[in-house]
Protein backbone atom coordinates (compact mmCIF):
# COMPACT_ATOMS: atom_id res chain seq x y z
CA UNK A 1 0.00 0.00 0.00
CA UNK A 2 2.83 2.54 1.02
CA UNK A 3 4.33 1.75 -2.50
CA UNK A 4 1.15 2.65 -4.08
CA UNK A 5 0.18 5.75 -2.26
CA UNK A 6 3.91 6.91 -3.15
CA UNK A 7 3.55 6.14 -6.72
CA UNK A 8 0.31 8.09 -6.52
CA UNK A 9 1.08 11.09 -5.05
CA UNK A 10 4.06 11.58 -7.43
CA UNK A 11 1.47 11.27 -10.28
CA UNK A 12 -0.04 14.56 -9.08
CA UNK A 13 1.49 17.03 -10.96
CA UNK A 14 2.63 20.89 -9.11
CA UNK A 15 1.38 23.20 -11.43
CA UNK A 16 4.69 24.54 -12.42
CA UNK A 17 2.92 27.94 -13.73
CA UNK A 18 1.35 28.57 -10.51
CA UNK A 19 4.57 27.31 -8.47
CA UNK A 20 6.75 30.10 -10.29
CA UNK A 21 4.25 32.92 -10.15
CA UNK A 22 4.26 31.99 -6.15
CA UNK A 23 8.31 32.14 -6.34
CA UNK A 24 8.39 35.37 -7.86
CA UNK A 25 6.05 36.85 -5.25
CA UNK A 26 8.05 35.12 -2.48
CA UNK A 27 11.39 37.20 -4.06
CA UNK A 28 9.17 40.47 -4.31
CA UNK A 29 7.87 40.32 -0.61
CA UNK A 30 11.35 39.28 0.58
CA UNK A 31 12.83 42.65 -1.56
CA UNK A 32 9.97 44.46 0.79
CA UNK A 33 10.74 42.63 4.03
CA UNK A 34 14.49 43.32 3.83
CA UNK A 35 13.81 47.12 2.99
CA UNK A 36 11.69 47.19 6.08
CA UNK A 37 14.27 45.56 8.45
CA UNK A 38 16.61 47.99 6.99
CA UNK A 39 14.30 51.40 7.54
CA UNK A 40 13.62 49.55 11.62
CA UNK A 41 17.23 49.14 11.78
CA UNK A 42 18.21 52.50 10.91
CA UNK A 43 15.90 53.46 13.15
CA UNK A 44 16.93 51.65 16.39
CA UNK A 45 20.97 52.30 15.49
CA UNK A 46 20.13 55.94 15.42
CA UNK A 47 17.63 55.93 18.52
CA UNK A 48 20.58 53.96 20.53
CA UNK A 49 23.68 56.22 19.14
CA UNK A 50 21.42 58.96 20.14
CA UNK A 51 21.09 57.76 23.53
CA UNK A 52 24.31 56.38 23.76
CA UNK A 53 26.09 60.19 22.79
CA UNK A 54 23.57 61.34 25.48
CA UNK A 55 24.88 59.18 28.38
CA UNK A 56 28.72 59.74 27.28
CA UNK A 57 28.05 63.80 27.67
CA UNK A 58 26.09 63.00 30.99
CA UNK A 59 29.09 60.69 32.08
CA UNK A 60 31.56 63.01 31.42
CA UNK A 61 29.94 66.23 32.56
CA UNK A 62 28.67 64.53 36.05
CA UNK A 63 32.51 63.08 36.44
CA UNK A 64 33.72 67.15 36.59
CA UNK A 65 31.16 69.42 37.58
CA UNK A 66 29.62 69.55 41.11
CA UNK A 67 26.20 68.39 42.30
CA UNK A 68 25.24 72.53 41.44
CA UNK A 69 27.05 71.88 38.10
CA UNK A 70 24.68 68.62 37.40
CA UNK A 71 21.79 70.77 36.84
CA UNK A 72 23.36 72.83 34.20
CA UNK A 73 24.47 69.10 32.61
CA UNK A 74 21.18 68.14 32.31
CA UNK A 75 20.43 71.13 30.13
CA UNK A 76 23.52 70.34 28.46
CA UNK A 77 22.23 66.57 27.72
CA UNK A 78 19.05 67.57 26.01
CA UNK A 79 20.91 69.94 23.84
CA UNK A 80 23.32 67.25 22.92
CA UNK A 81 20.22 64.78 22.06
CA UNK A 82 18.48 67.65 20.01
CA UNK A 83 21.50 68.20 18.01
CA UNK A 84 22.22 64.55 17.73
CA UNK A 85 18.67 63.77 16.72
CA UNK A 86 19.01 66.97 14.38
CA UNK A 87 22.22 65.14 13.00
CA UNK A 88 20.63 62.11 12.32
CA UNK A 89 17.76 63.21 10.16
CA UNK A 90 20.15 64.56 7.96
CA UNK A 91 21.57 61.06 7.72
CA UNK A 92 18.24 59.39 7.10
CA UNK A 93 17.30 61.82 4.95
CA UNK A 94 18.11 59.93 1.86
CA UNK A 95 16.03 56.84 3.10
CA UNK A 96 13.32 58.83 2.47
CA UNK A 97 11.57 60.12 5.46
CA UNK A 98 9.85 56.89 6.48
CA UNK A 99 11.31 57.34 9.98
CA UNK A 100 8.72 59.59 10.85
CA UNK A 101 6.45 56.84 9.67
CA UNK A 102 5.44 54.15 11.24
CA UNK A 103 4.76 50.83 8.98
CA UNK A 104 1.83 48.75 10.32
CA UNK A 105 -0.84 46.88 9.01
CA UNK A 106 -4.35 46.08 8.03
CA UNK A 107 -4.79 44.25 11.17
CA UNK A 108 -4.08 47.11 13.16
CA UNK A 109 -6.27 49.49 11.86
CA UNK A 110 -9.96 49.35 13.68
CA UNK A 111 -11.03 52.20 11.56
CA UNK A 112 -13.59 51.02 8.46
CA UNK A 113 -13.52 52.24 5.26
CA UNK A 114 -16.29 52.58 2.92
CA UNK A 115 -15.76 52.40 -1.32
CA UNK A 116 -15.97 55.39 -3.15
CA UNK A 117 -18.33 56.43 -5.63
CA UNK A 118 -16.01 56.41 -8.91
CA UNK A 119 -13.04 57.44 -10.41
CA UNK A 120 -11.37 60.30 -9.19
CA UNK A 121 -13.57 61.16 -6.60
CA UNK A 122 -13.03 61.61 -2.60
CA UNK A 123 -15.09 60.63 0.14
CA UNK A 124 -13.50 61.68 3.10
CA UNK A 125 -15.02 63.27 5.90
CA UNK A 126 -13.71 64.89 9.06
CA UNK A 127 -15.70 66.75 11.95
CA UNK A 128 -18.03 67.35 9.28
CA UNK A 129 -15.83 68.73 7.03
CA UNK A 130 -15.59 67.56 3.45
CA UNK A 131 -12.07 66.03 2.49
CA UNK A 132 -11.76 68.73 -0.17
CA UNK A 133 -11.10 70.87 2.87
CA UNK A 134 -8.16 68.41 3.80
CA UNK A 135 -6.93 66.85 -0.13
CA UNK A 136 -5.74 68.18 -2.89
CA UNK A 137 -4.56 65.73 -5.57
CA UNK A 138 -1.82 67.14 -8.25
CA UNK A 139 -0.14 64.49 -11.13
CA UNK A 140 1.42 62.09 -8.85
CA UNK A 141 1.40 63.70 -5.44
CA UNK A 142 -1.35 63.68 -2.86
CA UNK A 143 -1.28 66.43 -0.67
CA UNK A 144 -3.20 66.46 2.69
CA UNK A 145 -3.50 69.34 4.95
CA UNK A 146 -4.27 69.37 8.34
CA UNK A 147 -4.50 72.92 10.05
CA UNK A 148 -0.85 74.06 9.43
CA UNK A 149 0.11 71.22 8.53
CA UNK A 150 1.30 70.08 4.92
CA UNK A 151 1.93 66.66 3.94
CA UNK A 152 2.95 65.72 0.52
CA UNK A 153 2.33 61.88 -0.08
CA UNK A 154 4.21 60.49 -3.47
CA UNK A 155 5.43 57.13 -4.83
CA UNK A 156 4.53 53.23 -5.06
CA UNK A 157 1.15 52.46 -2.74
CA UNK A 158 2.34 49.07 -1.46
CA UNK A 159 -0.57 46.41 -1.62
CA UNK A 160 -1.94 45.78 1.88
CA UNK A 161 0.91 48.23 3.31
CA UNK A 162 -0.44 51.22 5.52
CA UNK A 163 1.77 53.85 7.06
CA UNK A 164 0.98 55.73 10.20
CA UNK A 165 1.75 59.22 10.63
CA UNK A 166 0.90 60.89 13.89
CA UNK A 167 0.03 64.60 12.74
CA UNK A 168 -0.28 65.82 16.37
CA UNK A 169 -0.89 64.04 19.34
CA UNK A 170 -4.47 63.87 18.79
CA UNK A 171 -4.77 62.90 15.37
CA UNK A 172 -3.53 60.44 13.47
CA UNK A 173 -3.91 59.28 9.80
CA UNK A 174 -3.39 56.14 7.48
CA UNK A 175 -2.00 55.75 4.68
CA UNK A 176 -1.95 52.95 2.03
CA UNK A 177 -3.03 51.70 -1.61
CA UNK A 178 -4.08 49.21 -3.59
CA UNK A 179 -4.22 47.96 -6.92
CA UNK A 180 -8.21 47.24 -7.92
CA UNK A 181 -9.91 44.88 -9.99
CA UNK A 182 -9.22 46.61 -12.90
CA UNK A 183 -6.34 48.02 -12.79
CA UNK A 184 -7.18 51.18 -10.96
CA UNK A 185 -4.85 52.43 -8.08
CA UNK A 186 -7.02 53.40 -4.92
CA UNK A 187 -5.29 55.46 -2.22
CA UNK A 188 -7.01 55.23 1.44
CA UNK A 189 -6.73 57.58 3.85
CA UNK A 190 -7.91 56.85 7.49
CA UNK A 191 -8.41 59.27 10.35
CA UNK A 192 -8.02 57.73 13.51
CA UNK A 193 -10.96 59.84 14.98
CA UNK A 194 -13.17 58.41 12.33
CA UNK A 195 -12.26 60.76 8.99
CA UNK A 196 -11.95 58.20 6.31
CA UNK A 197 -11.41 58.22 2.51
CA UNK A 198 -10.52 57.14 -0.92
CA UNK A 199 -8.92 58.14 -3.67
CA UNK A 200 -8.93 56.88 -6.88
CA UNK A 201 -6.24 57.57 -9.36
CA UNK A 202 -6.61 57.07 -12.89
CA UNK A 203 -3.07 57.28 -14.29
CA UNK A 204 -1.36 56.35 -11.65
CA UNK A 205 2.78 55.49 -12.25
CA UNK A 206 2.35 52.50 -10.07
CA UNK A 207 6.60 51.46 -10.75
CA UNK A 208 7.88 55.05 -9.01
CA UNK A 209 9.76 55.41 -6.56
CA UNK A 210 8.83 53.99 -3.27
CA UNK A 211 6.89 56.14 -0.78
CA UNK A 212 7.20 59.42 0.33
CA UNK A 213 5.61 61.56 3.13
CA UNK A 214 6.87 65.17 3.20
CA UNK A 215 5.97 67.07 6.34
CA UNK A 216 5.72 70.39 5.41
CA UNK A 217 4.68 72.43 8.30
CA UNK A 218 3.69 76.07 8.84
CA UNK A 219 2.36 76.24 5.14
CA UNK A 220 0.87 80.41 6.45
CA UNK A 221 4.78 81.13 7.10
CA UNK A 222 6.24 79.77 3.86
CA UNK A 223 3.35 80.94 2.13
CA UNK B 1 17.29 35.58 4.11
CA UNK B 2 18.87 36.68 0.82
CA UNK B 3 16.50 35.75 -2.51
CA UNK B 4 18.68 32.72 -3.68
CA UNK B 5 18.90 30.89 -0.05
CA UNK B 6 15.13 31.72 -0.23
CA UNK B 7 14.79 30.38 -3.96
CA UNK B 8 16.80 27.35 -3.14
CA UNK B 9 14.61 26.55 0.00
CA UNK B 10 11.52 26.99 -2.20
CA UNK B 11 12.71 24.77 -5.21
CA UNK B 12 14.13 22.00 -2.74
CA UNK B 13 10.54 22.07 -0.81
CA UNK B 14 7.98 23.40 -2.59
CA UNK B 15 6.47 20.30 -3.76
CA UNK B 16 6.93 18.42 -0.70
CA UNK B 17 4.80 21.18 1.15
CA UNK B 18 1.64 21.47 -1.23
CA UNK B 19 1.12 17.41 -1.10
CA UNK B 20 1.36 17.89 2.49
CA UNK B 21 -1.17 20.82 2.04
CA UNK B 22 -3.14 19.59 -0.42
CA UNK B 23 -3.91 16.30 1.24
CA UNK B 24 -4.75 18.08 4.71
CA UNK B 25 -7.22 20.49 2.61
CA UNK B 26 -8.29 18.89 -0.12
CA UNK B 27 -8.34 22.07 -2.65
CA UNK B 28 -5.40 22.83 -4.80
CA UNK B 29 -5.87 26.53 -4.12
CA UNK B 30 -6.10 26.04 -0.45
CA UNK B 31 -2.78 24.42 -0.91
CA UNK B 32 -1.02 27.25 -2.96
CA UNK B 33 -2.12 29.45 -0.31
CA UNK B 34 -0.82 27.29 2.33
CA UNK B 35 2.71 26.68 0.25
CA UNK B 36 3.07 30.85 0.28
CA UNK B 37 1.95 31.56 3.69
CA UNK B 38 4.67 28.65 4.92
CA UNK B 39 7.65 30.44 2.94
CA UNK B 40 6.19 33.88 4.32
CA UNK B 41 6.69 32.84 7.61
CA UNK B 42 10.32 31.04 6.32
CA UNK B 43 11.16 34.94 5.42
CA UNK B 44 9.20 37.03 8.25
CA UNK B 45 11.35 34.25 11.02
CA UNK B 46 14.71 33.30 9.44
CA UNK B 47 15.19 30.33 11.26
CA UNK B 48 18.89 28.59 11.68
CA UNK B 49 18.19 25.42 9.80
CA UNK B 50 20.58 22.63 8.99
CA UNK B 51 19.75 20.58 5.87
CA UNK B 52 18.18 17.83 8.10
CA UNK B 53 15.69 20.20 10.02
CA UNK B 54 14.72 22.73 7.18
CA UNK B 55 12.19 20.44 5.79
CA UNK B 56 10.47 19.33 9.18
CA UNK B 57 9.93 23.07 9.88
CA UNK B 58 8.65 23.54 6.80
CA UNK B 59 6.29 20.66 7.23
CA UNK B 60 5.17 21.71 10.81
CA UNK B 61 4.78 25.21 9.82
CA UNK B 62 2.82 23.86 6.80
CA UNK B 63 0.55 22.11 9.05
CA UNK B 64 0.05 24.70 11.63
CA UNK B 65 -1.10 26.81 8.38
CA UNK B 66 -3.59 23.97 7.20
CA UNK B 67 -5.10 24.12 10.55
CA UNK B 68 -5.65 27.80 10.37
CA UNK B 69 -7.05 27.64 7.31
CA UNK B 70 -9.43 25.05 8.51
CA UNK B 71 -10.49 27.02 11.65
CA UNK B 72 -11.58 30.49 9.82
CA UNK B 73 -15.28 30.75 9.46
CA UNK B 74 -16.47 30.04 5.48
CA UNK B 75 -14.11 27.27 5.78
CA UNK B 76 -15.65 24.60 8.57
CA UNK B 77 -17.45 22.65 6.55
CA UNK B 78 -16.00 18.82 5.62
CA UNK B 79 -14.48 19.85 2.20
CA UNK B 80 -14.62 17.03 -1.06
CA UNK B 81 -11.95 16.25 -3.10
CA UNK B 82 -11.09 19.00 -5.44
CA UNK B 83 -12.33 18.72 -9.20
CA UNK B 84 -8.56 19.62 -10.20
CA UNK B 85 -7.25 17.41 -7.75
CA UNK B 86 -9.59 14.60 -9.40
CA UNK B 87 -8.32 15.46 -13.18
CA UNK B 88 -4.58 14.09 -11.68
CA UNK B 89 -6.03 11.16 -10.49
CA UNK B 90 -6.83 9.85 -14.43
CA UNK B 91 -3.03 9.32 -15.07
CA UNK B 92 -3.24 7.03 -12.31
CA UNK B 93 -3.61 3.12 -12.54
CA UNK B 94 -6.25 1.72 -11.06
CA UNK B 95 -4.77 0.17 -7.88
CA UNK B 96 -3.11 3.83 -7.58
CA UNK B 97 -6.54 5.29 -8.06
CA UNK B 98 -7.90 3.13 -5.31
CA UNK B 99 -5.26 3.88 -2.82
CA UNK B 100 -5.38 7.41 -3.30
CA UNK B 101 -8.90 7.86 -3.39
CA UNK B 102 -9.28 5.37 -0.29
CA UNK B 103 -6.87 7.62 1.99
CA UNK B 104 -8.31 10.75 0.85
CA UNK B 105 -11.65 9.54 2.07
CA UNK B 106 -10.04 8.70 5.92
CA UNK B 107 -10.77 11.30 8.46
CA UNK B 108 -8.50 14.15 8.30
CA UNK B 109 -6.04 13.07 11.73
CA UNK B 110 -5.72 10.10 10.01
CA UNK B 111 -5.28 10.89 6.35
CA UNK B 112 -2.24 12.80 7.50
CA UNK B 113 -0.50 10.89 9.51
CA UNK B 114 -0.87 8.51 6.84
CA UNK B 115 0.59 11.12 4.42
CA UNK B 116 3.33 11.65 6.85
CA UNK B 117 4.28 8.20 7.43
CA UNK B 118 4.16 6.79 4.17
CA UNK B 119 5.15 9.66 1.56
CA UNK B 120 7.17 11.48 3.26
CA UNK B 121 8.90 8.67 5.29
CA UNK B 122 8.69 10.40 8.73
CA UNK B 123 9.06 8.11 12.06
CA UNK B 124 6.04 8.21 14.76
CA UNK B 125 8.39 10.55 16.80
CA UNK B 126 9.48 12.58 14.30
CA UNK B 127 5.11 12.73 13.61
CA UNK B 128 4.76 13.01 17.15
CA UNK B 129 6.49 16.16 17.09
CA UNK B 130 5.16 18.02 13.90
CA UNK B 131 1.62 17.27 15.18
CA UNK B 132 2.42 17.81 19.02
CA UNK B 133 0.74 14.63 19.71
CA UNK B 134 2.55 11.82 21.91
CA UNK B 135 4.46 8.93 19.67
CA UNK B 136 1.73 6.29 20.72
CA UNK B 137 -1.03 8.62 19.25
CA UNK B 138 0.64 8.71 16.58
CA UNK B 139 0.72 4.76 16.34
CA UNK B 140 -3.00 4.89 17.26
CA UNK B 141 -3.83 6.64 14.52
CA UNK B 142 -1.61 4.77 11.93
CA UNK B 143 -3.14 1.23 13.19
CA UNK B 144 -6.97 2.69 13.12
CA UNK B 145 -6.24 4.11 9.58
CA UNK B 146 -4.67 0.82 8.45
CA UNK B 147 -8.09 -0.58 10.15
CA UNK B 148 -10.27 1.71 8.18
CA UNK B 149 -8.36 1.10 4.61
CA UNK B 150 -8.49 -2.43 5.33
CA UNK B 151 -12.45 -2.13 5.30
CA UNK B 152 -12.62 0.41 2.53
CA UNK B 153 -10.85 -2.28 0.03
CA UNK B 154 -12.38 -4.69 0.73
CA UNK B 155 -16.03 -3.03 -0.34
CA UNK B 156 -13.86 -2.02 -3.42
CA UNK B 157 -12.32 -6.16 -3.60
CA UNK B 158 -8.81 -5.01 -3.23
CA UNK B 159 -6.86 -7.47 -1.09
Amino acid sequence: MREKYKSAMDKLLVDENMKASIGENLLKQNDTLKNKNKITKSYIKIVYGACAVAMLVVMLVSTWMSARAVQAATRIMSDAMKVTLDASEDVIDTVTEEIKVIYTSLDDIEAEYTEGPGHSSITMEYEDKKVEDYIEFVDDCVIFYYEDVRIDITGQFSHETFFRYDVNEDYRIYVGGELDDIGLMRVMFFGDKGGRGIIYINDYNYESQPWQIKVMEDIEEKE
Amino acid sequence: MNNEELLKLYDKHCDSIYKVALSYTHSVDDAWDVVQATFLKLMEKSPVLSEYTERKWLVTVAVNKCKDLLKSGWRQRNVELDESVEKHIDIMNSEEKMVFSAIMQLPLKYRLVIHLHYYEGYTFKEIAEILKISPSAVSMRLHRSRELLKELFKEEGLS
